[in-house]
């Protein structure tokens, strides 16, 4: 079957009409043959019908090649796309807008019922630190730590025996205890490391009878050095408890 | 009878058919070691109604779209003063293009554009050229306001590597990560290209370790605004921050689950550090690790099945793997004696970390099963906290020598590294975006 590829428009004009006039003629003989009498007419006029529809299609393909082929020969069509910025397909954007609307409200149910117990929190804080207020004139030694270690040293003991000593006789001071890291190793790592110094002081000082709730621990990881060098006298002064006293 | 006419009609046109349609395209494998980069010239832009360009939009185009080409490490952008043609010879059409000019300084590609302002929009036009056949390989207009002009430079940028490598690259994301500037640290994001650092947080506070939900459309992260160590999280469309856990101790973002349901997290409350995973449907937490020791950063495998994590439990801080439910817990690095900050690879094959290599961290990576280990930065810089691009060819960290902190991307194989932001404050927790939908707002 060869079918004439470069049709140009007339062609093409008179071929579709002929086509269609065609398919309107078989199918009124295909109707007036309905009944079954003649099968071999019958089947002519479907093998005819048939063979018209290919030449149709087969037509419209040589003209979608046709279109084709003009573009990739001159390549100055407009551009291939026309897009407008941002480009975003509305019912997948609004599906998501629903899923993110569920997943938002279960957020917001769960942080209402946090920012209860938040609030409350910050109230009982706020009522806190405004009475108790951080006694700078007291300065209680810091303890140090090895690298990557959170055990306390026998002279961090000594020095936590001291503290317990002198928490033991301000019984109006409590104590918040900052666990610190030297720079090196990773941030996330380095905040445990340092809330572990912080406990196991706070640790030895309840073990010494100090009473728990007069302890608080927080931890800075690397964050907060003492001193800024990069080396190791500044990573040892860093690897510390620090104890900050507040009083009541 | 009729079954034959049947299959006559339908198999005709597409035997036709597929003769159109089949090109077979043909990709250069940009994986090969023996890859030669694509050699591409970008002109300056053309203003398409003759009137002046005020703001040298002109060269902006070019600039910033080559900035973006060499940042996938994949070509070769060459200079323009080896241009034969002057700035505005030659049209924007084949026809009016001579090819010759630019095969003789060696470009196999070339990239011409055109803008114009219509009332309040920006109308560009972009155009890649195969130079060698000299025929146009895709072109695109895009329409926008003035101020997403480096969108429809991204947008192109995906197309022409679309065209070239079948995959459109990752240049609708952006690295977040935290700048520390003395006591106070926030949260900042910058374009792959390292172009449009944007401040994402303003606390006066420490604030750290960002994570991108699957969506990129919210950001988890810990922050001590007030006071404690407590998780946030982030809508990124009105940078509005909602505090959601704040137990005593620390609250450490993890990873997302892959469905954007649950999330990772370490939390202190019961007296030492453990892994924990909240529903973010329901707020309900379970425990995933029960330990002595410190377990830290966790971080969901792609298939959601498994969980890296940072563990102390033998002495010196290695990389873990689990169960999503906390079972089965395996140790993956024996090599050197301090591993953290895991990431998985966008494939699930391989996790990469940063370990203690000599008196600095180096960035490696290591399959699932601890087989075929590798060290992937070897200079003097320490470099940390590596986040794989969510087409798995790229890793960002970042490193610190001299007091200088730079935000790197390289290839994920270690070659190619190139330098998105640096500065003398400290760089942090880096984390890579999935892609996103309005990739230059935040």
């Amino acid at each position: 079957m060869t079918i004439p590829l470069d049709i140009d428009d007339a062609t093409m004009f008179i071929l579709n009409k002929f086509l269609s006039e065609s398919l309107f003629l078989i199918l009124t003989v295909q109707r007036n043959l309905r009944g079954g009498r003649d099968m071999k007419k019958r089947n002519l006029a479907v093998f005819i019908l048939v063979i018209c529809v290919s030449v149709l299609l087969v037509t419209m393909g040589g003209c979608a090649k046709k279109a084709v082929k003009k573009a990739e020969i001159t390549g100055e069509e407009p551009p291939a796309v026309e897009q407008q910025v941002p480009l975003e397909d509305q019912a997948a954007k609004e599906q998501v807008a629903r899923e993110q609307a569920l997943r938002e409200q279960a957020l917001r149910e769960q942080a209402l019922r946090e920012e209860a117990l938040g609030e409350q929190a910050l109230k009982e804080q706020a009522a806190k630190e405004q009475a108790p207020t951080v006694k700078e004139e007291v300065k209680l030694e810091d303890i140090h730590f090895d690298l990557d270690k959170s055990n306390l040293t026998p002279e961090a003991r000594k020095i936590l025996e001291r503290h317990a000593d002198w928490l033991a006789k301000h019984e109006d001071c409590n104590l918040l205890i900052e666990g610190h890291c030297d720079e090196r190793g990773t941030t996330e790592y380095n905040l445990a490391l340092g809330e572990r110094r912080a406990a196991s002081a706070a640790k030895y000082l309840t073990d010494l009878g100090i009473d728990k709730a007069r302890i608080e621990t927080i931890s800075y990881g690397e964050e907060r050095p003492l001193d800024p060098g990069h080396n190791e006298e500044a990573w040892a002064k860093n690897r510390r408890a620090h104890f900050v006293v507040i009083s009541e | 009878m009729y079954h034959k006419f049947f299959v006559c009609i339908v198999v005709i046109p597409l035997v036709l058919c597929g003769g159109y349609c089949a090109y077979g395209k043909v990709y250069l494998d940009i994986d090969s070691p023996s890859f030669q980069k694509f050699p591409i010239a970008i002109t300056d832009f053309k203003e398409l109604k003759g009137n002046q360009d005020k703001e040298n939009l002109s060269a902006w185009f070019s600039e910033a779209l080559t900035k973006c080409l060499e940042a996938t490490g994949l070509f070769n952008v060459l200079g323009k003063r080896a241009f034969l043609e002057s700035k505005n010879q030659g049209g924007l059409t084949a026809e009016n293009l001579q090819f010759a000019n630019w095969k003789i300084i060696g470009a196999e590609y070339l990239v011409k554009g055109g803008f114009l302002l219509d009332g309040g929009d920006l109308v560009t036009e972009f155009r890649l050229y195969d130079v060698i056949k000299g025929e146009l390989i895709t072109g695109k207009r895009y329409t926008g306001k003035m101020e997403r002009r480096r969108d429809m430079v991204f947008k192109f940028a995906g197309e022409i590597l679309l065209a070239l490598t079948g995959s459109k690259g990752v240049f609708d994301t952006r690295i977040a990560f935290v700048l520390k500037k003395g006591k106070t640290s926030d949260i900042y994001t910058i374009g792959f290209d390292g172009s449009n650092l944007t401040r994402i947080t303003d606390y006066q506070s420490l604030t750290l370790s960002p994570r991108w939900s699957p969506d990129g459309r919210h950001l988890s992260f810990t922050s001590y605004r007030n006071g404690n160590p407590d998780m946030y999280l982030m809508n990124l469309a009105d940078r509005m921050a909602r505090k959601v856990v704040s137990f005593r101790g620390l609250n450490l973002s993890g990873t997302w689950s892959p469905d954007g349901q649950k999330i990772l997290l370490t939390l202190s409350k019961d007296g030492n550090e453990e892994i924990y995973v909240m529903d973010l449907r329901d707020g309900q937490f379970r425990r995933l690790t029960n330990n002595f020791a410190i377990d830290v950063s966790p971080a969901w495998s792609p298939d959601g099945r498994k969980i890296a994590f940072v563990s102390n439990r033998y002495g010196s801080p290695q990389i873990y793997l689990m169960d999503a439910d906390g079972s089965n817990v395996k140790r993956l690095t024996y090599e050197g004696n301090y591993n953290t900050s895991p990431s998985w690879s966008p494939k699930g094959d391989r996790i990469a970390y940063e370990g203690m290599a000599g008196s600095g961290f180096q960035i490696f990576s290591v399959e699932g099963d601890g087989s075929n280990l590798l060290q992937l930065t070897s200079n003097a810089a320490n470099s940390e906290s590596p986040s794989w691009s969510p087409d798995g060819r790229y890793i960002a960290f970042h490193a610190r020598k001299n007091g200088r902190f730079r935000i790197c991307v390289m290839n994920a194989d270690g070659s190619n590294m190139r330098v998105l932001y640096e500065g003398v404050d400290n760089c942090l927790g880096l984390s890579w975006s999935p892609k996103l939908t309005i990739f230059s707002a935040p």
